[in-house]
């Protein structure tokens, strides 16, 4: 499925680029690009760092788990099969929380950590787990109360009421989280009855 | 209230870190060896994410480099149109998906061109920051842990993707005429 995503975005920039007469800006433009990544990537790499630390002394000392036992009836609602794992299921809050806030620096972080750990429980390490999916579809769907970035870019673009949104961001977000949840327990409920699909 | 919420985002983090410092200092944890031990699993996980992410930059760069991305948003002018929608929008709700940076870039030039609160500046705000990027999540989230078989997970992002773009331009004007 990324591999059709991946090759249409690349085969469509390259054809269209020839056809409108801009090849000479093939090159340039994958290595500026190519670049950029290592940049981003190092930038990445700090941020990762210092909460991988952090996150670290957290699952060491039990944090994660009061977490969980906080959001718990939340939680045993949408991953009913991992009830006992507390390390992850406070993570999963935390990363759900992190994202809630608009603190896109830490959710990301904290997401990576998440996956790391329900990869350690996934029994097709090649496959998506089912708690996989469902996390993803809590991830993907956006539920946003605060975005701050956002209303910080208003703002400067000389916005009188920068924080609007607020209401309709929440709103939104959150039928698109349902969305995300209904798609998923629909597909893993069809999943049961064809367990060999392969939709890579 | 708004200034409460912007209060709660700038704390929580300074908070969370005193919480878990101080628990760990309670437990009796050795912190700093804990601590470096996280930083290098996580400058492990970067290096591993490092060609799934210049895999959608060099991706997305030529998408929009090329001026395919213009030449999407020409085809669908017509429909938009129709609408009394401005076709910016369509070409923000193509890239939110892709890159959460270009999007942001695209918002904040739309805002400019039209008023943070006019009617496509309000549309664009709620599309921008109502959904994730899901192409970037999936692809840094599965990409390191290694899975290859993502199930149904990219149709569902962009499931609530398209569903959050339509709400959004459905009441976008709503908002805007307050």
């Amino acid at each position: 499925m990324i591999n059709t995503v991946w090759l249409f975005l690349m085969g469509l920039g390259i054809v269209i680029s020839i056809l409108s007469g801009k090849i000479a800006l093939i090159t340039p433009t994958i290595f500026s690009s190519a670049e950029h990544a290592i940049r981003f990537c190092i930038g990445l790499a700090g941020l990762i760092g210092f909460w991988s630390g952090i996150l670290k002394i957290a699952e060491v000392s039990g944090v994660n788990e009061i977490i969980a036992k906080f959001f718990q009836p939340f939680m045993s609602l949408l991953f009913p099969s991992i009830a006992s794992h507390n390390n992850i299921l406070g993570l999963i809050s935390l990363t759900i929380t992190a994202n809630l806030l608009g603190l896109g620096n830490v959710a990301t972080p904290l997401g990576l950590k998440t996956m790391a750990e329900l990869q350690k429980i996934n029994p097709i390490p090649e496959r998506a787990s089912d708690e996989i999916c469902t996390f993803l579809a809590l991830v993907l769907g956006g539920l946003s109360i605060i975005p701050s970035t956002l209303i910080a870019v208003r703002a400067q673009a000389g916005s009188k009421e920068a924080a609007i949104i607020l209401g309709p961001v929440f709103l939104t977000s959150l039928v698109g989280t349902l969305t995300t949840l209904v798609v998923n327990f629909v597909s893993l409920k069809l999943s049961k009855y064809n367990p060999k699909e392969g939709t890579r | 209230m708004i200034n409460l919420l912007i209060t709660i985002s700038q704390w929580a983090i300074p908070i969370l870190l005193l919480c878990i410092l101080g628990f760990g200092r309670i437990k009796k944890i050795h912190l700093y060896e804990v601590f470096i031990q996280g930083v290098m699993e996580g400058i492990r996980t970067t290096i591993k994410l490092t060609p799934y992410i210049m895999a959608i930059f060099i991706a997305v760069g030529l998408f929009r480099g090329s001026g395919a991305l213009d030449f999407i948003a020409y085809l669908a002018k017509p429909v938009f149109s129709l609408f009394k929608i401005s076709p910016d929008l369509f070409t923000l709700g193509i890239l939110k998906p892709l890159s959460g940076s270009a999007a942001l870039g695209i918002t904040a030039e739309l805002l400019q061109k039209y008023g943070a609160d006019s009617t496509t500046g309000v549309t664009a705000s709620i599309i921008q920051s109502s959904s994730e990027t899901t192409l970037y999540v999936l692809s840094l989230y599965l990409g390191s842990v290694h899975i290859k078989d993502s199930r149904h997970s990219l149709i569902m992002g962009l499931t609530g993707e398209l569903i959050a773009f339509m709400i959004a331009i459905a009441i976008g004007p709503l908002v805007a005429t307050h």
